[in-house]
């Protein structure tokens, strides 16, 4: 009898890392990334290092430009990416017009997924007449084209980055909430969750400990791939008239400028595409790389 | 027999449910657009007439626009003529906007008509190679799909205007018929730049989708049970690309929207005259009557497609009707 008593104590006090075996011990986070998300997360940094150093560097200045120099091209004589139709060097533009088009793609994001976030976890756990309602908004906000809804919000609240901003944080609202929710409402229902309730946790320490942490990584994963698809509609909306207003630089608008050098120049027309692709297309591969990491199914492969 | 009627019956109800929620989405829409631009800082009465335009010129012009009545009143009166036809006057073109509208609507669904046709030849062939057996091609496949997904349609559009219309003029670089032609093989000419340029963001997607379902055929013992049946590599081929079909349908249908926005752009690059670029050069005028009439129509195009292709997946798989229904 009081052998069997000291086994059971001995098996509850025995520290937890004793069971797991170093084959599954989990490495840091950036180490399960598959190789072309590590890439493409140097290169952001390394973006994002350089547009944060810009007025530091030995660029000249995006704003003044000599009408005598329009539409140089590359390589021309102190002018390495040759100028726009205003005779401003590229390279100084096409460095603050990144700056510009980050902060569009990345502030927004970080904005929609606060908002996202509370809705959807106010979705998940509230009862199913409020939870139908949210959804049913988040519905109608799908029903419209992302780049259509912004287009309506930018012009409902006039051009300039900080309007620009709080456009498509609007449209990234409903796809996050969306996800959020999904999460939430999985993993409301798991044990953890239930030993947690059983054991009187409160409602806030719930939240705080077993619900937003677990929930947290995907949705951020998931947003970290829609900054992609942001720099993408700011751009759009840039090239369209619509996004920060001339003479700041932006990558959409400067391709909307570098337009007209298509038939003489398309190399000057080509520097804003490769960088708007680029910029796209590396926030995808970072976010669906951490999702991957995540799930565990990066370790397959 | 009485089996049958149940199943039919249950296909209606799914497809009465489902219109009923496309109604009530289409009325959100509207009042989004409706305020929208409502909420546009600025008397219209000054954007139409100018500056130069006297008090009671604007005071009379408001009251003929019916600005002077509270919003709902408004909004309901907007939405009454929307119901009957009458989509507003465009003042920048001097014309009704529902005489505007048809054929730029027109010249849209060519252009995603075409843009459709390319994405699912495009999502056939990546799919396949996705789920090759060499590892090459797999990881090719992998690289020009996260290309396709995520390059901006107006980038791409700009690349290929480059590539296929200046440095190689192989294609037409505008418009969508030449002067005095306008046959069949005149607007194809015209449509394969911008319809490539809509498609690939949605053929990679339906590409994935096609992957998924493959995939997870080739996992189970079907194929090879079938294959020990004696069938050809093609009908076991149509038989692995059956399953794959509803959830491509759907993304299809989500994708529409993305082609409807990236319209907006690739029309203007190539001087396509539809709905895209009709938004465009409302909002530079600043027509919001215009504005406000074409948003609806591309946001209730979409409601709309997003209607049809879940009528048509629930037609294909009774799974689908049985379960939400």
């Amino acid at each position: 009898m009081t052998e069997i008593l000291t086994k059971e104590r001995r098996a509850d006090v025995a520290p937890p890392t004793q069971t797991v075996t170093p084959r599954f011990r989990r490495r840091a986070l950036l180490t399960r990334l598959p190789l072309r998300s590590q890439v493409a997360l140097v290169l952001v940094a390394f973006v994002a290092l350089i547009v944060t150093a810009a007025p530091v560097l030995p660029i000249a200045d995006p704003f003044t430009g000599s009408l005598s120099d329009r539409l140089l091209p590359f390589f021309s004589d102190g002018y390495v990416l040759g100028t726009d139709s205003q005779g401003r060097d590229m390279l100084s533009r096409l460095v603050y017009g990144t700056r510009t088009s980050l902060i569009a793609g990345v502030v927004p994001i970080l904005i929609a997924t606060s908002i996202g976030l509370v809705i959807g976890t106010i979705a998940g756990l509230a009862g199913k007449k409020v939870n139908t309602i949210l959804m049913r908004a988040v519905d109608v906000l799908f029903a419209f084209p992302g780049v259509l809804l912004s287009l309506l919000l930018a012009i409902t609240l006039g051009v300039g980055l900080g309007t620009l901003i709080i456009a498509l944080s609007v449209v990234w609202i409903a796809p996050i909430a969306r996800i959020a929710e999904t999460e939430v409402t999985r993993i409301r229902d798991l044990d953890f969750v239930t030993v947690a309730r059983a054991s009187g946790a409160t409602l806030p320490s719930i939240l705080g400990r077993q619900i937003v942490p677990v929930a947290l990584p995907a949705v951020l994963a998931y947003a970290t791939s829609l900054v992609g698809a942001n720099v993408a509609i700011a751009g759009g909306l840039g090239f369209i008239g619509l996004g920060v207003p001339s003479p700041e630089p932006e990558l959409g608008s400067i391709l909307q400028e570098m337009q007209v050098a298509i038939y003489n120049n398309p190399g000057l027309a080509l520097a804003p595409v490769i960088l708007i692709v680029a910029l796209s297309m590396l926030f995808p591969l970072v976010g669906d790389g951490f999702r991957e990491a995540i799930s565990g199914r990066g370790q397959d492969s | 027999m009485d089996y049958k009627n149940l199943a039919h019956n249950r296909f209606i109800r799914f497809v009465g449910a489902r219109l009923l929620l496309t109604v009530l989405t289409a009325f959100f829409v509207a009042a989004v657009v409706f305020f929208a631009i409502r909420a546009i800082p600025g008397d219209p009465a000054i954007t139409i007439l100018g500056t130069d335009s006297t008090a009671e010129e604007r005071a009379e012009l408001r009251v003929v626009m019916g600005l002077e009545q509270p919003l709902l009143v408004q909004f309901f009166g907007w939405l009454g003529r929307l119901i009957t036809g009458d989509l507003g006057y465009s003042y920048s073109q001097g014309r009704a906007v529902s005489e505007i509208v048809g054929p730029a609507l027109e010249n849209t669904a060519l252009l995603g008509g075409a843009a459709t046709l390319i994405a699912v030849v495009l999502a056939l062939v990546m799919g396949n190679l996705a789920t090759s057996s060499v590892r090459a091609v797999r990881r090719t496949i992998d690289w020009v799909e996260a290309f396709f997904l995520s390059a901006p349609q107006y980038s791409v559009a700009l690349l290929l205007l480059i590539a296929f219309a200046v440095l190689l003029p192989l294609f037409p670089a505008g418009g969508l018929r030449s002067r005095g032609d306008g046959g069949f093989l005149d607007v194809a000419a015209h449509l394969v730049l911008p319809a490539t340029a809509l498609a690939l963001a949605p053929g990679a997607q339906m590409a994935r989708s096609l992957k998924t379902s493959i995939a997870t055929l080739q996992a189970t013992e079907l194929l090879p049970a079938l294959r020990a049946r004696g069938l050809s590599p093609w009908r076991l081929a149509v038989h692995a690309h059956h399953n794959a079909l509803p959830p491509m349908i759907t993304v299809l249908g989500i994708q529409v929207g993305t082609m409807l926005g990236g319209a907006l752009f690739v029309e203007n690059i190539f001087s396509i005259p539809g709905l895209g670029a009709l938004v465009v050069q409302s909002v530079a005028l600043r027509d919001y009557t215009l504005v406000q009439a074409v948003a609806l129509l591309i946001a209730v195009v979409f409601v709309l497609v997003l209607l049809v292709s879940d009528v048509i997946n629930a037609l294909l798989d009774p799974r689908i009707r049985v379960g939400r229904a």
